[in-house]
């Protein structure tokens, strides 16, 4: 720890410290921010659909190896953030058919081969051309306004039809690990891509609206105060 | 007893796979190049002979639902072990009306539970009403081939 923080004694300065930390969303608002900022949903388009922007081509092992990261816990089959299509997730209880995709949402700390048997996947779901609203859903995932969904941009080996695919972080998929090794990798997620991936999921799992703040600090109002 | 009802919950999809394209050496696969493999189509299984070995391959997308369903299996194997249990039982007790219970009961557990229901693929992406008017932007109407697609 930074020898400039004070030191935390009691249990109500620790949540005092941890009440800007835990349930902080300010990485949601700085990437609407920049979608924002930029002119149109076109513009967005440019931006977030190039080459190498938000996902780019599977991180393979071999590469980082070659980067000088050869210590065994650099290895990995699959890093968080993988968009992967397989056919052996299950999501409440049902198994997906049809090629669906997803984003690996364990940490890629678990991912390593023999540490976790289960690994965590959020859906990914395809925008086509003709369902309803179909360009309004292109222009609100541009923006990231949603809590619930992060854009992706279609990739090369989505249909013809496909405007974006959306990772839904409404509903969590389960998946051996076994499995998942003989899934089909299709992308890794950038540097960037992978910041707003987590943030995202960080905002998912710890938001909270200030009431809910006010509301429990107003039940424990006195139980830390000292005696 | 009400009757063991047939479920409709287990894959369609069988793995019949029908033999594709075959190369008995690798030689002759290598002079074949890549175009080769476009006869390996959707359900077939290509065959390479290399040395003492064989090799097959298939496309990715037999390839998971094959995967898909032996992991579908092995989660239906503890219920069919339960089954078989129940089973022998039965054969060493054949007139114990509790052990033929036991028995009926696990194979309708089987039979009729949702042990292998599977959904076609995720469902589609929504947006309320008022969500829909509040982001739809004039004059938006980008057709998909017009949206530039990252290069993998």
């Amino acid at each position: 720890m930074s020898e400039n923080v004070p030191p935390i004694r009691t249990l109500g300065e620790l949540e005092k410290s941890l009440s800007s930390l835990s349930h902080n969303d300010s990485a949601i608002s700085v990437i609407r921010q920049f979608a924002a900022e930029m002119k149109d949903s076109r513009e967005r388009l440019d931006v977030f659909n190039a080459s190498g922007a938000i996902v780019r081509s599977p991180i393979l092992s071999e590469e980082t190896k070659a980067l000088g990261f050869t210590e065994p816990s650099d290895d990995f089959t699959f890093l968080q953030g993988d968009v992967i299509s397989t056919e052996s997730a299950y999501f409440l209880g049902e198994r997906v058919i049809n090629s669906p995709k997803y984003v690996v949402l364990s940490s890629s700390c678990d991912l390593v081969p023999d540490r976790r048997q289960y690994a965590a996947l959020l859906r990914i779901k395809e925008i086509r051309e003709e369902e309803p609203e179909s360009r309004t859903k292109l222009s609100y995932l541009l923006k990231f306004i949603g809590t619930e969904s992060m854009y992706l941009p279609a990739l090369p080996s989505d249909g013809p039809d496909v405007l974006c695919n959306a990772i839904k972080f409404d509903g969590i998929c389960q998946i051996r690990n076994a499995d998942m090794a003989l899934s089909n990798r299709i992308a890794s997620l950038s540097l960037v891509g992978w910041r707003i991936f987590a943030s995202f999921s960080r905002m998912v799992i710890a938001r909270a609206t200030p009431r809910e703040s006010q509301m429990r600090s107003a039940l424990e109002q006195n139980l830390f105060s000292p005696r | 007893m009400s009757p063991i009802t047939s479920t409709t919950a287990v894959s369609n999809w069988s793995p019949v796979l029908i033999p594709g394209p075959e190369w008995r050496s690798f030689e002759q696969f290598r002079i074949a190049g890549s175009s080769a493999l476009e006869g390996v189509t959707v359900g077939s299984v290509a065959t390479l002979h290399v040395k003492s070995k064989v090799f097959r391959i298939l496309g990715d997308s037999d390839f998971q639902r094959v995967v898909g369903l032996a992991s579908e299996v092995h989660r239906l194997k503890q219920g069919i072990t339960f089954v078989v249990t129940a089973a022998r039982v039965v054969a060493k007790y054949p007139n114990d009306r509790d052990s033929m219970e036991l028995l009926y009961r696990s194979a309708s557990l089987l039979s009729e539970s949702s042990i292998l229901p599977e959904r076609e693929g995720h469902d589609i992406f929504h947006m309320t009403p008022e969500e829909a008017e509040e982001h739809r932007e004039e004059g938006f109407n980008i057709p998909a081939s017009e949206i530039p697609r990252p290069t993998l």
